[in-house]
């Protein structure tokens, strides 16, 4: 009915990639593999606290899999995560395409003679109103 | 694939000025026959909103949160009977355009939630309308969960 996952995840995972420096990160991941904080910060040239404070950012979201190698953690992107973001944000377009079409049509309708209580004609009949039905 | 998520932006130009399409957005009778039977909106900061919104087949409900006449609204709402994580907030932005005005709508999840039990609409008579009114401002206070 709703969204796929409840808002407060796509909250969660929006205001994960909101963060531009976090975003590269997660770019950065996506595009050259599987790394870990030492490496990205030398890469990105950002101290490597920073980097390891984003990643754990990205993974509570899991948009980025740590995994434990060694003495190092190594982080994967997962994009596939992003996906009921981009789910809730085609099916939102959708709806708001439909809202703003209604919106031009009562807006500049055949019955539009609304100065304040509106069309005091008495029928309320939506006779003449001709893209009424919205699916 | 690796774009990035953002809000849900549309827009939409439609031939009428600002000013008419700001009044459908606020006053009650246009207001119900845009967002379906039974809609309500108070447009004034803090005021509540419910709409039946034909477009989903979703009733929500929700509160204004910013109000500058004809040329911007905000409000944060939720489906009816949903949890308040689900709450997003909505902008809608009017810009003239030599024929008419580009809408602009923002959708994203909101950091705010909206309570549980919101307070129902009530219409009313006295819509902010475009010339001279000071009606505009912010009123966040008193909507966090």
């Amino acid at each position: 009915m709703t969204a796929p996952t409840g808002s407060g995840t796509l909250t969660a995972i929006l205001a994960a990639v909101a963060d531009p420096t976090r975003r590269t990160v997660f770019e950065r991941l996506v595009t050259v593999g599987p790394s870990t904080a030492t490496a990205l910060s030398a890469e990105l040239g950002i101290s490597r606290q920073a980097v390891a404070k984003h990643l754990a950012q990205l993974a509570e979201v899991r948009l980025a899999e740590p995994k434990r190698v060694g003495r190092e953690t190594r982080y994967s992107a997962r994009p596939d995560q992003l996906e009921p973001v981009t789910d809730w944000t085609e099916r939102t377009t959708t709806l708001w395409r439909r809202r703003l079409n209604r919106l031009g049509e009562v807006t500049s309708g055949p019955n539009d003679d609304r100065r304040g209580q509106g069309s005091a004609t008495g029928g309320r009949a939506p006779v003449t109103d001709p893209g009424d039905r919205i699916r | 694939m690796a774009s990035s998520p953002s809000p849900a932006v549309t827009s939409h130009d439609v031939d009428s000025p600002p000013r008419e399409v700001w009044r459908t957005m606020t006053e009650p009778e246009p207001f119900r026959r845009w967002m379906g039977p039974g809609s309500t909106i108070q447009p004034v900061p803090g005021g509540p909103l419910t709409v039946s919104d034909p477009a989903s087949g979703e009733p929500k409900v929700g509160r204004v949160t910013e109000v500058r006449p004809c040329e911007f609204m905000s409000w944060i709402w939720r489906p009816l009977g949903s949890e308040p994580d689900e709450t997003t907030s909505v902008e809608v932005e009017l810009v003239p355009i030599p024929d008419g005005t580009r809408i602009t709508v923002t959708e994203a999840p909101s950091p705010v939630s909206l309570p549980l039990t919101p307070t129902m609409g009530t219409i009313v008579d006295s819509a902010p309308s475009c010339l001279g009114t000071a009606l505009a401002g912010t009123a966040l206070a008193g909507i966090g969960r």
